[in-house]
């Protein structure tokens, strides 16, 4: 299997500056050592609450934000110092999908205007016939109609400007997808037309997706492997089936959990955490989750575990062997086609 | 729909309609809202964005912005049309009788009051009424002087803090909410709400904003105060797994209508109207691999010019001549489970 | 489903200009200015040019009458010919610093908002700096060292006015810059360039526009201002502040020569003022989206 991406030990830190002269008072450590690959064809999905660093990962990536330290690669190939130009042509490789339907499109230009912009700047397609085509292509592909091209983005609704947004990311062929909480800003209804849409997409043009979002169900309907973050790090990686079913994080255990499952029939005890998520700016030291897990024990206020595999392809940032119940356990009762 | 004296209504809302006037036209919001809420019941609120169920409960307790009108229908409550009340009764309501808590804690709460003195100021207002608790503390005397009126605030304050599972709550009081985290804002919101000791207890999209696991404890939290809470409860969302976790009985709103009315476990069981089944096919369930999602067809209608006859007409999969004609009212489906569809209707069943 | 089917710009237009004709006042200097713009623009076609030179002594400072409406001056022309003849001039002088401030302004402050850090300081340290002078002793200053003439006065007060609509359009630009949009495109990996003279002008030029309708109104006084002092124009130039400059020694025997041209300056600066207050009262609070 080809690796499409791989990240070694990401961080980004923003610096707090305060006085006069700006003196650095600390940092935010919204990334802070993350480590993820993600296969040819497959879609990752990276899960996690607010503060986690999901959303600085999918933007470090795409250089929207500098990485402050780290190695990201590209089909092998390091990607995270390159320049102007060669950083460009990468960029080719990369789409993304934004949160915010109606804030991704610039409102004074038309469809068609957004769509061959990318085409057009990147000299892919020089004749402003065939890139109009290839627009006309792109737009039927997501699900709208060609005189939708001609139109201005308020005149069409949330769902309806997540599949442009789509069509853009597609103008330059990329092979990496990000998908920034896709559909957080959109109905449940809507939200099956755009999940479904990914899918189909992925499957005609073998795209790879990073998927990005907090929402525990569509992580596990949308993904291949998942990861999950806390505060900067990740604290589990591995199949979907393992994360959901048999996780070994504390976290992760507890955040599946909690979601609430629209089944009475599968109401149950679940784990509740106590506290708030801690301030990036005040992390607890040694392990970041300890303030809040049932588990902690002395060792873990001392040392920061390692994010280590426990056996292939799952991969955990804890001390301890803890040999956790499932999270849901109707569901493992349960059968799955 | 009638009462009998054994499930007494608390609320009840009789077809009620409303009209939001624009720029671009009338917004047909609300087309015959009908149902009851009754005493001590949780009932959840759901649908998708512009169904109507935030709405609802801003007709209920009157806070709808100028440009809305309600043309027909009534809302009873403890006896009293709501709509056609002074708006002293109201505000009077409002403030004993009926406590709504929004989505966004940080509009709700004012952020240059400290969260005690947000708090005494409920409490100070209603120590003018008829609490038996406090005529035993006030010793023969008909009216508590200032200061003793605020240490019973203060009780009552930490009291109700502790109810909502905050600890610390002599140091929350003197806290300002942006210093509070989201979690902890909502629970003083609630706390806030509480403290009027209400009747009905309306709920807009509480946890929507919040992150996973905070949204787990503020579900525990709504959980046990439900058993401690003898008043009833409007729980509006557009979250199913909530409704599965906290009440007793949903209604689906779909472009202004209730379209399904049952108790939960019969509604998830068996979803009889074709929106209620295609929302429950098109949410990814944890417990169901399904390769693609069921998708409804089409989308929200424009309520300046809604669909004629049943406003789910237009995209629904088992349509046929009489859904474009006439809209059909809630028919009953035995187990208390109503449903506005003419598939169940005389001779369709 | 009901679709608009206009661009935003246009439905911005459309919506001021409803909102323009609705206010009496408003409506009363619009059509002032557009009579002055027509003036302007028919200027030398009504008026022969030749009226300027044209001068007969016999004929000089009579009083209003039915051969000469508003008198003549002190070379016998006729004053109304000279004020329609002039008020081309003032107009076209006033376009052009108003325009060539814009350019200026908006090239600068987009450029310097967008890129930042040590280029956008000094920029603004720069607008600080003039800022920190009057504009109209900064005007004067600038057309003293200049050196008489025309293009030099329009240059002068050009001078005055680019750092002001710097700093507007650099305070939208800042905020700009940070909507989604913008990463979208450069996650696209569309340049810097492009993305400000093609996404980011066009959303932030409204309230510079704005300002400039505003700014209309003042800038021609001060032009005439000027002229009226010396600079600009010459003598026999026809120019509003020219001819009060020459009517100022004739001002008790000849009062004509001082009030119609003065009276001029007043209705183009009012007309104007009023159109661009009422363009900012329709247009601002939409613009501070």
């Amino acid at each position: 299997m080809t690796k499409v991406l791989e990240i070694k030990n990401l961080t980004k830190w923003f610096p707090i500056t305060s006085g006069l002269l700006g003196k650095v008072k600390g940092y935010v450590k919204a990334v802070d050592g993350v480590d993820l690959k993600i296969d040819q064809g497959e879609t990752f999905g990276l899960v996690g609450e607010s503060g986690s660093g999901k959303t600085t990962v999918g933007r470090c990536i795409l250089r929207l934000i500098e990485p402050t330290s780290g190695e990201i690669f590209y089909r092998g190939k390091e990607i995270s110092r390159l320049k102007g130009g060669a950083f460009t042509d990468v960029r080719k490789k990369f789409g993304i999908v934004f949160q915010d339907p109606y804030a991704s499109l610039d409102p004074r230009q038309t469809i068609k205007s957004a769509l061959i912009e990318p085409m057009k700047y990147h000299k892919i397609i020089e004749s402003e016939d065939q890139a109009v085509m290839r627009a006309q292509d792109l737009i039927k592909r997501v699900g709208l109609n060609e005189d939708h091209l001609y139109r201005f983005p308020h005149e069409f609704s949330g769902g309806q400007r997540q599949r442009i947004a789509v069509a853009r990311a597609l103008t330059t062929e990329p092979d990496l997808i990000i998908l920034d909480e896709p559909t957080s800003f959109l109905d449940v209804s809507v939200q099956a037309q755009i999940l479904n849409l990914l899918s189909d997409l992925q499957r005609e043009l073998n795209l790879t997706y990073l998927f990005i979002s907090h929402n525990l169900s569509v992580i596990e309907h949308m993904s291949n492997r998942v990861g999950v973050m806390y505060l900067g790090k990740m604290m589990e990686a591995a199949p979907k089936d393992v994360v959901y079913r048999r996780p070994e994080h504390p976290y992760t255990h507890a955040l599946i959990s909690a979601l609430p499952l629209p089944n009475p029939a599968l109401a149950r005890e679940r784990v509740v955490l106590a506290g708030d998520i801690p301030s990036p700016v005040n992390m607890p030291s040694g392990c970041r989750f300890r303030t809040r897990c049932p588990y902690a024990k002395d060792l873990c206020a001392q040392e920061d575990p390692p994010f280590v595999a426990r056996e292939p392809d799952h991969l955990v940032s804890c001390h301890f062997d803890l040999h956790l119940s499932a999270p849901i356990p109707t569901l493992d009762a349960s059968t799955k086609s | 729909m009638t009462l009998n004296s054994e499930d007494e209504g608390l609320l009840q809302l009789n077809n009620v309609k409303l009209d939001f006037h624009t720029y671009a036209g009338e917004v047909k919001a609300l087309d015959g809202v009908t149902f009851t809420l009754r005493k001590g019941e949780a009932v959840g609120l759901v649908g998708e964005s512009g169904c109507g169920k935030s709405v609802t409960a801003l007709t209920i307790v009157g806070l709808l912005p100028e440009n809305a009108t309600v043309t027909e229908g009534e809302i009873i409550f403890e006896g009293k049309n709501l709509l056609k009340v002074t708006h002293d009764e109201m505000r009077h309501i409002r403030a004993r009788k009926i406590a709504m808590v929004f989505q966004d804690p940080t509009t709700f709460l004012n952020p240059v009051l400290t969260i005690g003195e947000q708090l005494e100021e409920v409490f100070l207002l209603n120590l003018g009424s008829n609490d038996a608790k406090l005529e035993a503390e006030n010793t023969g005397s008909s009216k508590l002087s200032k200061s003793q009126q605020k240490k019973v605030a203060r009780e009552l304050s930490i009291q109700v803090l502790k109810q909502v599972r905050l600890p610390d709550s002599e140091r929350v009081l003197k806290q300002y909410p942006h210093e509070l985290s989201g979690g902890m804002r909502q629970r003083c919101m609630i706390a806030m709400a509480l403290a009027r000791n209400p009747d009905l207890f309306i709920a807009d999209e509480i946890t929507t904003a919040l992150d996973v696991t905070i949204q787990a404890q503020i579900l525990e939290l709504l959980r046990d105060l439900k058993r401690e809470f003898h008043g009833s409860t409007l729980l509006i969302t557009h979250d199913l797994g909530v409704v599965a976790e906290l009440c007793d009985r949903v209604a689906v709103m779909y472009a202004g209508n209730i379209v399904e009315l049952a108790d939960v476990k019969e509604l998830f069981a068996k979803p009889l109207h074709p929106y209620t089944q295609g929302l429950m096919r098109a949410i990814p369930m944890l417990d169901k691999r399904m390769d693609r999602l069921e998708t409804i067809s089409g989308s929200v209608p424009d309520l300046i010019y809604p669909p004629t006859g049943c406003r789910f007409h237009p995209r629904c999969p088992f349509v046929f001549e009489k859904c474009k004609l006439m809209k059909p009212e809630l028919l009953n489906a035995g187990k208390g489970h109503t449903v506005a569809c003419h598939l169940y209707g005389e001779g369709k069943k | 489903m009901r679709r608009s089917n206009w661009s935003p710009a246009l439905a911005e237009l459309k919506f001021a200009g409803n909102l323009l004709i609705q206010n009496r006042v408003v409506l009363g200097g619009t059509i002032i200015a557009i009579g002055v713009m027509l003036t302007a623009l028919l200027g030398p076609i009504i008026v022969s040019p030749t009226v300027a030179t044209d001068i007969s002594l016999p004929a000089r400072l009579q009083p209003p009458s039915a051969a000469h409406w508003l008198g003549t001056d002190d070379y016998g022309r006729d004053l109304l010919q000279m004020i329609i003849l002039s008020t081309r001039l003032d107009v076209i002088a006033m376009l052009e610093i108003v325009g060539a401030g814009l350019a200026i302004g908006v090239t600068l402050g987009a450029f310097s908002g967008f890129i930042g850090g040590t280029l956008d300081e000094a920029l603004m340290r720069i607008t600080d700096i003039f800022f920190s002078i009057p504009g109209l002793v900064l005007a004067l200053a600038v057309a003293a060292a200049l050196g008489r003439g025309l293009d030099n006065l329009i240059l002068a007060i050009i001078v005055v006015q680019w750092p002001g609509y710097t700093r507007i359009l650099r305070g939208q630009v800042l905020a700009e810059k940070e909507r989604l949009y913008v990463d979208a495109l450069r996650a696209l990996g569309i340049g810097r360039i492009r993305i400000i003279v093609r996404h980011i002008i066009p959303n932030t030029i409204y309230p510079v526009l704005v300002q400039c309708t505003l700014d209309l109104g003042g800038v021609i006084l001060t032009f005439a201002g000027l002229s009226f002092l010396g600079f600009g124009a010459s003598a026999l130039t026809p120019e509003l502040g020219r001819l009060i400059t020459a009517g100022q020694n004739y001002i008790f025997e000849a009062p004509w020569l001082t009030a119609f041209p003065g009276l001029t300056i007043l209705i183009i600066s009012l007309a104007f003022n009023l159109v661009g207050d009422g363009i900012r009262d329709v247009l601002d609070p939409r613009l501070r989206r």
